[in-house]
């Protein structure tokens, strides 16, 4: 599975507004619901379900980096969306650490194989502090886009 | 004795796979442990208590970890450790249409 078959390129956020949890969540997930990819359903439940996910242990992981999820049947298939802060948002992350890249993921809820293979690809993405950087300092959603698919490459 | 190393292969049973949240949870449970410890997967090696390198340990089910400690208290950050993975698998096995996952 490639990051960019995942990720809906229109829903990335190069730049947040929210300075808080909640509200980064609430952001991405409207950034989703209006690239069109949920079907009919209130995107508030989508919200509740990845800040009820959040109570069960942080997804910020550290090095400014967290993963937002949740399976929820509103989505026929995984998408997800990358978001970047430039102020860094307290997130609860378990450095302790402001968080600057987010990757969300809702999957559905029959298909546990495609949420690990993305979260697979999410973490193989990540792992490379030289890409984290250059997306950090991404201008915008076309930038972002492009180092995104450059890495599926490598 | 200090210095041995001790190690326990796990085998993902669950059907969900080894997914981010025990993770975690591994990793903030062996920072509890003097021990050193160390998580491999095929011929990846990352510290077991480091939440951003244990996600680099997602998996799929079937997939083998060997878990390694060092130090004073390995034995019990083995044990404890390896327990902790069984419990969360067995909670994924008991929750099949959790969305919280």
């Amino acid at each position: 599975m490639r990051i960019a078959d995942f990720v809906v390129c229109d829903a990335i956020i190069p730049e947040l507004t929210s300075t808080n949890k909640e509200g980064v969540v609430r952001e991405m997930v409207e950034s989703l619901r209006a690239a069109g990819n949920f079907k009919s359903g209130d995107p508030e439940e989508v919200v509740k379900a990845i800040l009820k996910r959040e109570l069960l242990g942080s997804t910020g992981i550290g090095r400014g980096v967290a993963i937002p999820h949740t399976k929820h049947p509103t989505v026929d298939r995984l998408v997800g969306t990358v978001a970047l802060s430039r102020s860094g948002v307290g997130f609860e992350s378990l450095d302790g650490e402001p968080v600057y890249v987010f990757v969300m993921l809702v999957s559905p809820q029959d298909r546990p194989g495609d949420h690990l293979r993305a979260l697979e690809n999410v973490s193989r993405t990540l792992r490379d502090d030289g890409f984290v950087r250059s997306l950090r300092q991404a201008a915008n959603r076309d930038a972002i886009w492009d180092l995104l698919q450059d890495a599926d490459q490598t | 004795m200090h210095g041995d190393t001790l190690r326990q292969v796990v085998r993902i049973s669950s059907p969900s796979g080894l997914h981010l949240r025990p993770l975690t949870a591994f990793a903030q449970r062996a920072q509890q442990f003097q021990a050193r410890i160390a998580v491999t997967k095929e011929d990846r090696s990352v510290d077991g208590k480091s939440p951003f390198e244990m996600f680099l340990m997602v998996s799929p089910p079937g997939v083998e970890l060997t878990i390694e400690a060092t130090g004073p208290d390995a034995q019990a950050a083995l044990d404890a450790l390896t327990a902790l993975l069984q419990e969360m698998t067995a909670e994924d096995n008991g929750q099949p249409n959790d969305s919280s996952k």
